[in-house]
């Protein structure tokens, strides 16, 4: 009788997962400031000021009343305004070559500050687009597209890359309902082949962000790969590659979000690993940072642009 | 670090000093019924106070005086006692007898002293429940104090703060590289098998090299010598049959085992049935031992070993849903070959040696096959990727009995290892296959001193030599590794020793398309051989007149250039090279106290074990350079172990685990970042990496065996076990969520909680064994005595 009754309880119990609210108490997390720019050159300088919240708040709180403040590395001073949201904006247009130190005062916190020096633009040059460059894995069509990046070895140069078109799109209005015409720039995927570049791909970001770390010249040929399926274009869009010189604290940054975004990705079988995100706010959390663009527009045909 | 080395090297050979004569006594000792060796029996003359335990091949070597009594002991038998009536050198093979009943039986507490070594009999093994109803070699050691699992149901385990691949499993003295089945949730090794386990936390005899954490020696059985005999069991999880028996008028045995899960089948048919789909899936493992053994006579002995062993993931296209002749076919198999030719030979009553012979070969390869219909043409892709080792080797080990109170063995070992850790093939691109192949030849030789300094003094110099040649590049490294043993009585003895030991691999896990893969890379100019130094203290003594033993050791350990992927990699896709993606030159320290009751007799039986562990790792590009706690550290552990004989044929046994909750990173708010676009996005903020623990994971298994007899008269076990009896979650991880329901995702801007996922809820399993004896003439269908159930004499476990 025992033997039936445990080969009948054997089926009932299956082998599954279980969940359940943890209920240790956690101290009380400490509310800091938060102050978040992307400083672009020759644009006007826009930053953003909020407060951090526990876990169990609703959405952060933007700070209205924050005394914001940023100084050039002349020596020009600029107190921003308040505009919405938590948006402060400045007089101030960022320059290349020039530093920024912004400073934020919020009643009760420790004053919060962090620098930023906008970075030069890389010249790219010598861009080549291949139409039928390969085939891939299920017999698609695989472009190229390779260019030249100048680099200057005497210092550390940090870049975000990305391939992109831009042009008029249907979207949604969601006021009216209706499909509109609007001016859109979109991200295209693009990938590079084990065997190609070891300076790109020794970035734990892949093709995100690099730096000339590895770099053994002053110039570096990149080449990019694209499948007909992230071509797929309208006649009217324009595809165009984008090289950002980033600064060291964005380039630490995106490699941080990368793991941020993948590490709960995991497969079968792997822990979650939860990963903080770089930040260079002394006293406070956020990025200060800034970039500037490059940028090269080519046609799906073989051609090879200067 | 060289001075303290030389000055160790110079002690080694200081001591070579003869010490003493007496006559010398060698032999094996065996069971007397079946022959298999007895390992760990006691070996001891009383009037000279000196002993011996047999070593896992079940050989002795004793120096004595003439017209010496010595005696031979090994729990569940009758102790024999021999007379040596001349002085000359003598070699006996004793063959012991078992015993029925366990209360006539009197624990010696002449046993020899070991330390940092933990022997499990086959009958132990046996005796611990377990997750699907058998026993399991790892499930067993991690109830060890400072062996810890990588997390919940897993037979991962990490001795003494040290990484996963830094243990070494031997069988029959040839590692096996691969232990795992169900990617960690079974071991492969399959209890029918074995004879003894040996497991070693620190303190390795110099025999043993080339991983940094753990030994684990794995000594199979032989085969019945004298009827041929073999069992089938039945589990939830697989099947699996033994046989065994005499050849060739009883001077050869063979021994054969496999085993097979059941739900391939299952997997297959229940996928089929489903619409959520249009997949086929099964996953299933076997493995298969085989070992023939031949005694021409009594001095040597051959045997011949067989070892495969497979897991299999694979999903297909359902051949009636497929349209444009569109098929999928996606696998991963993993797992080992192993095959070894051994020869044993007592050349004289001084010197014994063993010579072996190996071949063993991992691979893990995950593919793609897939294949259309595009106008009237089959257009086909095909991908495989494979991470594999090959390790051809050669091992010599020789005992010479030097003097009375001198003992030496000496031995090497040549290896030529090929590793491919990335291999790559598509069939449609232009280069198709992308690999590198390293040619590695691993050598060492080394020298095992064990000198009676005193009655209660015993010194254990040892030197290790191991080179590892990498394509052209070269590592040497000088291992010594010392031991010393005060006895203050005869039942309790301190111990004090360090040890050297190098690893010349780097295990890393990585993500494939299904399932993690352990990829083994070799030591490079970058990726240096692993290193750790470790120092230990132990006492260890016997109550009661054996009733009771305890034990207590504190340790401490230091790492080096260990190897972890960076952060951010999940895979070695897209990859020049596997040393970009790879961080190394990592630092570890670990130390602890382990402490150990055991009740060794009795109708209870069992055992008390608390530890405390701390571990940490330390990598320059990690945690911004700072030390951090390793992943796995738990840092207290206590586990409980009893057994008890209910009587009317039954036994029970419970195991009770309480361990703190491994470390993770916290999760402390939230807070806005300029996430994708230039717009704020609210984010988690987390603290430090692994500062804070996830709630304690303790755990309640319970098993009863019922021995019974069938119908034809053949002796058989029905298992019944719980494994996390009280149902238990515990925590593998932690996420966040706006409520319990899972249905919505996550949404930041609302109030989090958090939450933790457990694997394994109660889970009840039952298993059947049935032992044949194939030598028995007509079974009688007769019911036994109620006396002679309770002198039920198994198989293999008394």
């Amino acid at each position: 009788m025992f033997k039936f009754i445990f080969l009948l309880f054997v089926p009932i119990v299956l082998f599954g997962a279980c969940h359940a609210l943890v209920d240790d108490e956690f101290a009380d997390t400490v509310q800091v400031p938060v102050l978040n720019a992307v400083l672009q050159a020759d644009s006007s300088i826009k930053v953003h000021v909020s407060l951090s919240a526990k876990l169990s708040d609703a959405a952060p709180l933007f700070a209205s009343n924050a005394l914001v403040s940023i100084t050039d590395s002349d020596g020009n001073i600029d107190t921003l305004k308040h505009t919405l949201d938590g948006w402060y904006s400045s007089k101030l247009v960022a320059r290349v070559g020039k530093t920024y130190t912004c400073v934020a005062k919020l009643t009760g916190f420790k004053t919060i500050e962090a620098s930023t020096t906008v970075p030069h633009p890389t010249v790219i040059d010598s861009l080549v687009f291949t139409d039928n460059a390969s085939r891939g894995e299920e017999g698609e069509k695989i472009s190229a597209i390779t260019f030249r990046l100048h680099n200057n070895k005497a210092i550390h140069s940090f870049w975000e890359i990305k391939l992109k078109s831009r042009g008029m799109q249907s979207v949604f209005d969601m006021d009216s309902k209706t499909f509109i015409e609007e001016f859109t720039v979109q991200n295209r995927y693009f990938y590079i082949r084990p065997e190609q570049d070891s300076v790109m791909l020794s970035e734990p970001s892949p093709l995100e962000v690099f730096s000339n770390r590895k770099m053994k010249g002053n110039t570096h040929q990149v080449k990019l790969y694209v499948d007909e399926y992230a071509l797929r274009i309208s006649e009217s869009d324009t595809l165009f590659i984008e090289l950002n010189s980033i600064d060291q604290s964005f380039y630490n940054y995106k490699k941080s979000l990368y793991i941020y975004v993948n590490s709960n990705s995991g497969g079968l079988g792997s822990m979650a690993q939860n990963y903080k995100l770089h930040t260079n706010v002394k006293n406070g959390l956020g990025l200060f940072t800034s970039t500037s663009v490059s940028s090269k527009d080519f046609e799906l045909i073989n051609s090879t642009i200067q | 670090m060289y001075f303290n080395k030389c000055i160790i090297a110079l002690i080694v050979l200081l001591t070579m000093q003869h010490l003493g004569y007496a006559i010398s006594v060698s032999g094996f000792v065996r069971d007397a019924q079946t022959g298999e060796v007895l390992i760990g029996a006691n070996v001891w003359e009383k009037s000279q106070n000196v002993g011996t335990s047999t070593d896992n091949r079940g050989y002795f070597n004793l120096k004595v005086g003439a017209a010496s009594e010595i005696s031979i002991s090994y729990i569940g038998y009758k102790t024999q006692y021999i007379v040596l009536k001349n002085s000359k050198d003598s070699f006996i093979n004793v063959a012991l007898e078992s015993v029925l009943n366990l209360e006539e039986l009197t624990v010696t507490a002449t046993r020899e002293k070991t330390y940092d070594l933990v022997r499990i009999s086959a009958k132990e093994l046996m005796q611990i429940p377990s997750m699907a109803g058998k026993p399991d070699v790892i499930k067993a050691l991690l109830l060890q104090p400072g062996v810890l699992a990588s997390s919940e149901g897993m037979s991962i385990m990490m001795v003494r703060g040290g990484e996963p691949g830094q243990n070494q499993y031997l069988l029959d003295n040839v590692p096996l590289i691969y232990v795992n089945h169900l990617g960690g949730m079974f071991s492969v090794f399959n209890p029918d098998m074995i004879n003894s386990i040996d497991f070693y936390k620190g303190s390795f005899p110099a025999r043993h090299g080339g991983k940094l954490s753990s030994i684990v020696d794995i000594t199979q059985r032989e085969g019945d010598i004298s009827k041929h005999q073999g069992s089938f069991s039945l589990g939830i999880t697989d099947a699996s049959v033994a046989f065994e028996g005499p050849l060739a008028n009883k001077k050869m045995s063979y021994i054969v085992t496999a085993r097979k899960t059941l739900v391939d089948a299952l997997m297959i048919g229940a996928t089929a049935i489903s619409d959520a789909n249009n997949t086929l899936a099964a996953y299933g493992f076997h493995d298969v031992n085989a070992k023939i053994s031949y005694k021409p006579n009594n001095k040597n002995s051959f045997s011949l070993n067989l070892y495969q062993g497979d897991d299999y993931l694979n999903f297909w296209s359902k051949p009636w849903k497929i349209k444009n002749d569109e098929r999928t076919h996606v696998n991963q198999q993993w797992g080992n070959w192993l095959v070894s030719g051994r020869w044993n030979s007592v050349v004289s009553a001084k010197i014994f040696t063993e010579n072996i012979v190996s071949f063993s070969r991992y691979r893990n390869k995950s593919g793609l096959d897939f294949s259309y219909k595009e106008e009237n043409t089959i257009k086909a892709l095909t991908q495989l990727n494979r991470a594999s080792v090959n390790d051809f080797s050669l091992r010599s080990a020789w005992k010479y009995s030097l003097s009375k109170n001198w003992n030496i063995t000496f031995g090497g070992h040549l290896g030529f290892l090929m590793y491919e850790p990335d291999y790559n093939y598509i069939s449609t691109t232009p280069t198709k296959t992308i690999s590198t192949i390293h040619q590695s030849i691993e050598s060492a030789v080394y020298v095992e001193n064990k000198i009676q300094i005193a009655p209660s003094l015993l010194f254990q110099p040892s030197l290790r030599l191991s080179n590892f040649n990498n394509n052209g590049e070269n590592f040497f490294e000088l291992e010594p590794r010392i031991n010393l043993t005060y006895s203050i009585n005869n039942k309790h003895n301190v111990n004090l020793s360090y040890m050297q030991v190098s690893q010349n691999s780097h295990l890393v896990f990585i993500e494939t398309k299904l399932l993690k893969r352990e990829v083994w890379l070799p030591a490079t100019n970058t990726l240096r051989p692993e290193l750790s130094d470790q120092y230990s203290a132990s006492w260890n003594g016997q109550f009661a007149n054996g009733k009771y033993s305890a034990e207590a050791n504190v340790y401490f350990k230091q790492m080096q250039n260990l190897v972890t992927l960076k952060e951010g990699y999940e895979n070695m896709y897209d990859i020049t090279g596997v040393d970009n993606k790879i961080e190394w030159n990592g630092r570890g320290t670990a130390y602890g106290l382990e402490c150990m009751i055991k009740k060794n007799t009795g109708n209870w039986t069992g055992s008390l074990a608390y530890a405390y562990s701390y571990s940490n790792r330390q990598f320059a590009n990690i945690n911004n350079g700072q030390s951090y706690e390793f992943e796995y550290n738990r840092p207290h552990n206590i586990s409980l172990n009893v057994s008890r004989n209910l009587g009317k044929n039954w036994t029970m046994s419970a195991i009770w685990l309480w361990q703190s909750g491994t470390p993770y990173t916290p999760e402390l708010g939230k807070y806005y970042t300029l996430n994708y676009a230039t717009e704020p996005a609210i984010v988690i903020l987390y603290g430090d990496k692994n500062s804070s623990h996830m709630q304690p994971y303790h755990r309640l298994d319970v098993g009863f065996n019922h021995h019974i007899t069938t119908k034809r008269g053949n002796k058989a076990i029905w298992t019944y076990s719980l494994y996390n009896a009280y149902n238990r979650i515990n925590s593998v991880s932690y996420y966040l969520d706006n409520d319990k329901s899972r249905d919505n995702s996550v949404r930041l801007d609302r109030p989090l909680q958090l939450y933790k996922t457990g694997l394994f809820p109660i889970i009840p399993s039952i298993a059947y064994k049935v032992y044949f004896d194939f030598d028995k003439s007509k079974p009688k269908p007769e019911k036994p005595q109620k006396s002679e159930k309770r002198k039920f004499n198994w198989l293999y476990m008394e």
